[in-house]
């Protein structure tokens, strides 16, 4: 099966500013505060989700008539292991000076093993 | 306390979900569009202290620029001009109150931080003349800069009075090598007319020395509307402890709504990142083109106290 689903709108941030600037005599160091400046709502689309999955059942003896009966499935959800984000933040650290973007994802690929029985 | 098997398992099992989430996060180019450059204008006039009535300018800049200090504008014309509001809710300016800031700095900072920081410059040649609100008057600032004009007024409003500030609520304070502290209550009496607004600074031994209304302490989680409590006898505690025998000098600051607004806006636009980040706009006062900020009108009452 392929499930696809376009990527969430967010509002992100474009620019960003300081304010609220003082002197901090202690550490000799400025004081300010950055602020982010924001464009349109929801201007900025998540990357789409897509995975593929497959998934087979054997049934060892398909004609038996007897009362128990059993099968396995073997399957493998998104097959191809796309990272779809789950949802994605701006992380950013005054102290390096660095701003770098995150993913959190959920569920790389993933082989499951399933044994069914009936009685 | 013995910790119950149950609570071991949900323990363990939240550190495994938290563990398996944390785990499954990678860097990612998050591409972003170019914003508009802004002019940001951060203004201050009180009736108390003349040297902490300045302006600061600046420009916004890309997300991904890679200056983390603010933009300077430099050889801007700023000048602040004192008025009244009339009956017909014009204002008349007197144009021989008016004052032109200039670039300058204060002496404990450094003149790295000079650029964009516009001060009246009779600070540093006549103290006593040097700018200073009075309680009633309205303030219009004007800005030009690369052939652009923006304004704004902001009023000095009669300050509520700050009756007194006590020590209370002592405590020992583990995280600061046990020292005995106590919290700072202010006393002040809201006004018996809806829609006064109030934001509290305090100066204390940490931050004496520091410059600027950023280098005070301020509560960003208790500015005063009196929406809710019109007209009652306030006593207000701030969090903060001090410790015992420190000097506490604390201002209550009538503002406008208007500066209420806005730094209600900043208060909730700081610190705001991360995954839960809340796009938050500020509540610009400035007029003009592409302009964003505050001029800020601060009627201070002021008591100063030593903690007991």
């Amino acid at each position: 099966v392929f499930v696809y689903g376009t990527g969430n709108a967010l509002t992100m941030p474009t620019g960003r500013f300081t304010y609220n600037l003082g002197y901090d005599a202690n550490n000799q160091a400025p004081i300010f505060t950055n602020i982010n400046q924001y464009g349109g709502i929801n201007d900025y689309r998540m990357p789409a989700y897509h995975r593929m999955d497959i998934a087979f059942t054997y049934t060892p003896k398909p004609e038996s008539t007897k009362r128990f009966k059993s099968s396995w499935n073997f399957s493998i959800y998104n097959l191809y292991n796309r990272y779809n984000p789950y949802f994605i933040y701006l992380d950013t650290d005054d102290g390096e000076r660095t701003i770098q973007g995150k993913k959190v994802f959920l569920f790389p690929i993933m082989p499951g093993v399933t044994w069914n029985f009936k009685f | 306390m013995k910790t119950s098997f149950y609570t071991r398992i949900w323990n363990w099992l939240l550190l495994l979900s938290v563990a398996g989430i944390l785990s499954c996060e990678k860097n990612f180019d998050i591409k972003l569009d170019s914003a508009q450059q802004l002019l940001i204008v951060e203004g201050y006039i009180n009736n108390e202290i003349p040297e902490y009535n300045y302006v600061v300018l600046s420009r916004s800049q890309d997300y991904y620029a890679p200056d983390f200090q603010s933009l300077a504008v430099s050889n801007a014309t700023v000048t602040i001009t004192e008025g009244v509001l009339l009956p017909d809710q014009t204002y008349s300016w007197d144009a021989a109150t008016k004052v032109q800031l200039r670039e300058a700095n204060q002496p404990q900072v450094p003149d790295s931080l000079r650029q964009g920081v516009y001060f009246d410059p009779r600070l540093f040649t006549s103290p006593s003349q040097a700018l200073r609100g009075t309680t009633g008057k309205y303030y219009l600032l004007e800005i030009e800069t690369d052939g652009k004009h923006y304004s704004s007024v902001t009023g000095l409003l009669q300050p509520v009075i700050l009756d007194s500030i006590s020590s209370d609520y002592h405590f020992i304070d583990a995280e600061d090598n046990n020292k005995p502290k106590a919290r700072i209550t202010a006393y002040y009496q809201d006004p018996d007319t809806i829609g006064n607004t109030q934001m509290y600074f305090w100066r204390y031994e940490a931050n004496r020395n520091n410059f600027g209304w950023a280098g005070l302490s301020r509560n960003r989680r208790a500015n005063g509307a009196d929406d809710l409590t019109n007209g009652q006898y306030i006593k207000l505690t701030q969090n903060q402890g001090f410790a015992i025998g420190d000097t506490v000098h604390y201002f209550l600051m009538s503002v406008e709504r208007k500066v209420y607004n806005f730094w209600e806006s900043y208060d909730k636009a700081r610190d705001n990142e991360g995954p839960f980040a809340t796009p938050v706009t500020l509540q610009n006062t400035i007029t003009g083109e592409n302009v964003l900020g505050c001029f800020s009108g601060f009627s201070v009452s002021s008591r100063q106290s030593v903690v007991k």
